[in-house]
């Protein structure tokens, strides 16, 4: 990115002081990863989300504008736009308008430290996962002032258990990336995945038993911080009508959902970053693929990313469809009484591991593969097994 | 005047004027968010000063405190009952808060003359974290050890009081 701009700088916009160009740069890359990829996929995630449900409930779900209803998020966007403004006249003005877009804010600029392949970032922070962690507690304040801000009841239970479940689960989240912050060493993302293979026995997820646990752990607190279920009290339909954008209409509510879409992205991203070696392809097909264009490992890294990510995109929308709602004591029980103390034995444990066996177990590392290749393809065959068993048409539809 | 110094303004004008917000401000529910500018604008100094990882541990940090803080005054304050907030006291009882505003303002201005402050980093790579934490356990391991029991202990006393009141039900 900087050189880019230096690059500008020399070439293009004589005399325009440097830092003036940095920032258009900058600005302009944050525009075109928040118009070309962010803002689309919120908006695809939000149609494959309610194809999946639809198809989980017994139902069909949108499928009238476009093909299969792909263009749906469009025309609900257009929806959203049109439609009036409203503000309850109980609401704090200025905390209501605001709010939204400190929760868009907080979701969106943590996007400025992923990675989408080995050159694609917009800054590669030496702080990267931090500053993930960061922005999006800027989210959870946004959160805590919509609901407080809407002057409703509904609203302000739903932010007052947003900012207890958010504060909460950032615990149990920063220990399990404690574990692999030791194994890599550093905090930034792109060292973090350079010190991972392309083949599950290089992840960190295998890298010792201790890590898959860790894994689950960040996976289920990142969930818990995006307030999806099963752990989406703040917003539980049942209890609070929809908790903290119970008062939101318009581009408004439009707003809060997009970063809760967008926030899937980062819940697999992180996931995929820290355990699953991110954009990693192997050193064969990268050499073969650099061979034809220089351009085109980048393509090959950032496609891998983007299916890992997307494991786990179509895993936590199953997730919320498939498991029932805890309860709110339950919620704080699972955090401080299960996930709390486990990640703690995680960190110390790995710490141990990396102190007795610096180079890695390698016998261990195959077995814990083969485990999880087994835990996989029973959950890939209990899927074919449940659509031959729901008779369901397979024709040409990825989201059956 | 580079790019460094205009953010600073921003960043510095940000901060003054949302710490007044904090003091000013009537409502209490505006102050704690007031203090998030605050604090996220002095986060944005530490950046210029290429302290990156202090800037995001304050972000990091303080976004969650001010969370507890707010929910703190939902709480445990009447806000619909805005008398509550009024200051009930005597004119003495004012004039010796403000006398020991002043003194701690001055005591406060004398440290920070006796400060120099220059623009070299404390300790060469300080921004960097595994400096930090070098520093952290070697050179300032004994204060370090002491903010880390005195934090427990807080935590173990607030557990007690919270746990009091639960058996008094």
């Amino acid at each position: 990115m900087e050189q880019l701009a230096i690059t500008i700088h020399e070439n293009y916009l004589w005399g325009a002081p440097l830092w003036a160009v940095n920032l258009i740069v900058m600005f302009g890359a944050s525009a075109v990863v928040l118009m070309l990829f962010v803002a689309p996929f919120a908006g695809i995630t939000s149609f494959v989300e309610r194809r999946i449900a639809a198809r989980i409930q017994d139902r069909i779900g949108p499928n009238r504008v476009g093909p299969q209803g792909i263009l749906q998020f469009l025309a609900d966007g257009i929806k959203s736009l049109m439609k009036e403004d409203l503000i309850p006249t109980d609401a704090d003005k200025p905390l209501f308008i605001l709010a939204p877009y400190l929760v868009f804010l907080g979701m969106f600029t943590t996007f400025v430290a992923i990675p989408f392949s080995s050159k694609l970032i917009v800054s590669d922070l030496n702080v990267g996962l931090l500053f993930i962690f960061a922005t999006s507690a800027i989210t959870a304040v946004g959160l805590v002032m919509a609901g407080w801000g809407s002057g409703s009841k509904w609203s302000m239970l739903g932010g007052m258990r947003a900012a207890a479940q958010i504060i909460s689960y950032e615990i149990p989240t920063g220990l399990a990336a404690l574990c692999v912050i030791l194994l890599a060493g550093s905090l930034s993302l792109q060292t973090i995945i350079a010190g991972q293979g392309a083949y599950p026995w290089q992840w960190y997820l295998f890298n010792n038993p201790f890590n898959p646990l860790a894994f689950f752990i960040l996976l289920a607190s990142l969930v818990a911080e995006g307030n999806r279920a099963p752990f989406d009290l703040p917003e539980a339909e049942s209890e609070l009508v929809s908790g903290y954008n119970t008062e939101y209409s318009g581009m408004r509510f439009l707003f809060i959902f997009f970063a809760e879409w967008a926030n899937l992205y980062i819940i697999g991203a992180l996931v995929t970053v820290l355990f699953l070696g991110g954009w990693q392809i192997p050193v064969g097909v990268s050499e073969w693929a650099g061979g034809v264009a220089s351009w085109f490992p980048q393509v090959l890294q950032f496609l891998t990313f983007f299916l890992k990510v997307l494991v786990f995109v179509f895993l936590i929308i199953q997730l919320r469809w498939t498991l029932p709602r805890v309860r709110m004591d339950q919620l704080m029980e699972i955090c401080w009484k299960y996930l709390v103390p486990v990640a703690f034995v995680c960190v110390m444990g790995v710490a141990l591991w990396m102190i007795i066996w610096p180079e890695g177990l390698p016998w261990m590392t195959y077995l814990l593969t083969a485990v999880a290749g087994l835990i996989v393809a029973y959950y890939c065959y209990r899927v074919i097994w449940q659509l031959r068993n729901t008779k369901a048409t397979l024709e040409f539809n990825p989201f059956v | 005047m580079s790019g460094f110094d205009i953010l600073f303004f921003v960043f510095a004008g940000f901060a003054l004027v949302s710490a007044m917000g904090v003091v000013v401000s009537p409502n209490p529910v505006y102050s704690a968010l007031s203090l998030v500018l605050t604090l996220f604008s002095v986060a944005g100094l530490f950046l210029l000063l290429q302290a990156e990882f202090l800037a995001v541990v304050q972000v990091l940090t303080y976004a969650g405190a001010i969370l507890v803080l707010f929910v703190f005054i939902i709480m445990l304050l009447n806000l619909s009952d805005f008398e509550l907030m009024e200051v009930r006291m005597g004119n003495l009882g004012k004039a010796l808060l403000t006398l020991a505003a002043v003194v701690a303002f001055i005591t406060l201005a004398f440290v920070v003359h006796l400060t120099r402050i220059t623009g070299d980093p404390a300790v060469e790579g300080f921004g960097d974290i595994s400096t930090l934490g070098r520093e952290i356990f070697t050179h300032y391991v004994i204060p370090f050890e002491i903010a880390g029991v005195l934090l427990t202990v807080s935590l173990i006393g607030a557990v007690m009081l919270a746990k009091k009141n639960l058996t008094k039900e």
